[in-house]
């Protein structure tokens, strides 16, 4: 069996098992079903080791990490949510965060089966020490953003917003304590995003002699940046209800799903090579 | 005396100020993705006839260089930097008294914690500054040239200029088509030194004042061998850096064939072809191929569109001409592909020696983790 279809496999597998974890989460809260709890954690743990040893895999085969194209990053992109998810479910106890990790998670998964899974060599531009500490910051900020707008979707969709925040659903977390998470997540990503654009602005200088140079990526980062920058400036000095959090994580999640892919696929630019 | 300091500062920085001039900022960025910048006239009007008029008009074709963008950005890095001294007086006059203190260290951190919201405004505001000045004399001067093996390039200095000569230029390959390294080997002249450096991508070259990179390569020429009848010509034709050959073809002639001529209609550094299609092409050049066109009795025209326009013309394709193999015409010419003339890129860029950019970067998360110490502490 050659590689590129050994790894398809891997990814569908990967994407079961994440299927699974969605749908016992969803029988756990919809049919009130704790039974359930077990077995969406556990598939939840197993979806993130499968997923791990696909990118180590990956890695060994390249011979590079696995960030050279939208393939590659789409794969980590959800590792990192899942990774995510897996860590606040454990920290937490919440199971129902599920709900918002496994269909991003799937998502982009699936996004990825349909691309170009080749390996291919790392472009010249690319041989950097800079690049692993580059994009990993980038995937842990991205998977943060994208769990954060994720809940914020949970918490508008799942609240009935009356004076009691009564959910619609059975064990769902406080909406206080979807809120906070909610901050709690955006205000560690978003030093994560300015080292993004500070590594990403000394590689620049080497690679390209100049640390900005109003790249059509580097311009949405600096988007992304003043818009979560707003939001916690609001966040702070104004305080925000659990809706406009919720809303201002949604908006912020769709200037990052934009910076990530509509740039690479509308934009081009300094970034190209992105793109499959 | 520094509460008038800061009074003053509250009145000269007013918040919704900065908000709008942030709106403004953040506009001229989205505008500035969304519309290809520094590209010629007729390239905006090609490609948006409707808009392009008032793109052109508004200056929107070169929006981050334009004077507007730059008032806005020093505009922000003013208001930043007030802001910054405005807190950094705050945090100065609220600080109490160490020595009435029983917990010296507690004092300490909370005195510098007071001093982060600061940091990370003196972070923006150097960032600002950082972006007007890089696009000021002399940190503006920058150029770039295409270099074939010998050619030289000469850059002024305070001692006199350096000398760079580019003796030798290679490429690896991946094995796929695609490039893995590229590599140049120049060297740099000094009146009292003269020295060999090796050039690649993410591997400048700082230089007296100087930063050469290595940005790309390309095809320069190429040659097209005929050979009829134990005679030899060698006909060199020029390439754009993809490997694209000119918008007007240009007819080649041979001596020994006075009324044929000859057009190269498409030539690619690296294709893989199945039969006459391309599969792949790449700017590698290790497997060149061209598509050849045979035209007769042409006497005055020396492009494909005058011999167009001047006479009906019947044109003969001859087919792929690759690296490895011949192809003959009517008359029995043989054609060959000859050997390929790369140039390689090279981009520099006077160095200010001074790096507002990385320092800013530098504050606003040191602001940032003070912030996340005092929250924690609080907590």
């Amino acid at each position: 069996m050659n590689y590129s279809l050994w790894e398809q496999i891997a990814v569908n597998l990967t994407a079961f098992i994440y299927l699974t974890s969605l749908g016992s989460t969803l029988a756990f809260v919809i049919k009130k079903a704790p039974e359930f709890e077990k077995l969406s954690r556990f598939s939840l743990y197993v979806g993130l080791i499968t997923h791990t040893f696909l990118l180590v895999n990956r890695t060994y085969e390249a011979g590079h990490a696995p960030f050279t194209n939208l393939y590659e990053t789409l794969l980590i992109f959800s590792w990192g949510i899942s990774a995510i998810s897996a860590y606040l479910v454990g920290r937490r106890g919440y199971v129902t965060l599920n709900l918002v990790a496994t269909p991003l998670a799937l998502g982009a998964l699936i996004y990825a089966t349909q691309l170009d899974n080749a390996i291919k060599a790392l472009p010249p531009v690319l041989h950097s020490s800079w690049l692993v500490v580059h994009v990993t910051l980038a995937i842990i900020s991205y998977g943060a953003f994208a769990m954060s707008g994720g809940l914020g979707i949970l918490y508008l969709g799942a609240f009935k917003h009356s004076e009691d925040s009564t959910p619609r659903f059975a064990y769902l977390p406080p909406p206080e304590a979807i809120a906070k998470l909610i901050n709690s997540l955006i205000s560690w990503a978003f030093p994560a995003l300015l080292l993004v654009i500070a590594t990403g602005a000394i590689w620049a200088q080497q690679a390209w002699g100049a640390y900005w140079s109003w790249d059509p990526k580097e311009t949405w980062a600096l988007i992304t940046a003043i818009v979560y920058a707003a939001y916690l400036w609001l966040y702070r000095q104004r305080g925000l209800s659990g809706k406009q959090n919720a809303w201002f994580a949604i908006i912020g999640f769709m200037v990052v799903l934009f910076c990530y892919l509509g740039v690479n696929l509308l934009m081009g630019g300094l970034h190209s090579y992105g793109h499959n | 005396m520094l509460h008038r300091v800061a009074r003053f500062l509250e009145y000269v920085t007013p918040t919704w100020f900065i908000i709008l001039n942030l709106g403004f900022v953040l506009i001229g960025l989205i505008m500035g993705s969304i519309i290809p910048q520094g590209l010629t006239e007729e390239t905006y009007i090609l490609a948006m006839p409707r808009a392009s008029a008032w793109i052109l008009a508004l200056g929107w074709n070169d929006l981050y260089g334009s004077v507007l963008f730059h008032i806005l950005l020093a505009c922000l890095g003013l208001q930043f930097a007030l802001l910054s001294l405005k807190r950094i007086i705050i945090a100065w006059t609220s600080s109490p008294d160490s020595t009435s203190s029983q917990d010296q260290l507690r004092l300490g951190c909370c005195m510098i914690t007071a001093y982060a919201p600061a940091l990370t405004l003196a972070g923006l505001a150097l960032i600002c500054v950082a972006l007007v000045i890089s696009h000021l004399p002399p940190n503006n001067t920058q150029g770039h040239k295409r270099m074939l093996s010998g050619d030289t390039l000469c850059l002024p200095t305070s001692q006199g200029e350096i000398e760079l000569k580019l003796q030798d230029f290679t490429i690896e390959s991946d094995g796929q088509g695609h490039a893995n390294a590229f590599i140049s080997q120049l060297q740099v002249s000094t009146s009292t030194t003269s020295e060999v450096h090796q050039l690649g991508v993410n591997a400048p070259l700082h230089c007296q004042g100087w930063n050469i990179y290595q940005s790309g390569y390309g095809v320069h020429s190429f040659e097209l061998i005929f050979r009829h009848r134990g005679q030899n010509y060698t006909a060199v034709i020029s390439t754009g850096p993809g490997g694209e050959l000119t918008p007007s073809l240009p007819l080649i002639s041979v001596p020994f064939q006075p009324n044929c001529r000859y057009v190269v209609h498409r030539f690619y550094p690296h294709a893989q072809l199945e039969g006459d299609r391309i599969l792949s092409h790449s700017t590698l050049p290790d497997r060149p191929a061209a598509l050849i066109f045979e035209l007769r009795d042409l006497p005055s025209a020396t492009t494909v569109e005058a011999a167009k326009e001047g006479q009906s013309v019947s044109f003969r394709r001859l087919g792929w001409l690759r690296s490895d193999e011949e192809l003959h015409d009517s008359q029995g010419t043989s054609l060959k592909l000859g050997k390929m003339t790369l140039f390689s890129e090279l981009r520099y860029k006077r160095d200010s020696g001074f790096y507002p950019f990385v320092l800013g970067m530098l504050l606003i998360l040191a602001g940032l983790l003070t912030s996340a110490l005092k929250k924690g502490k609080e907590q």
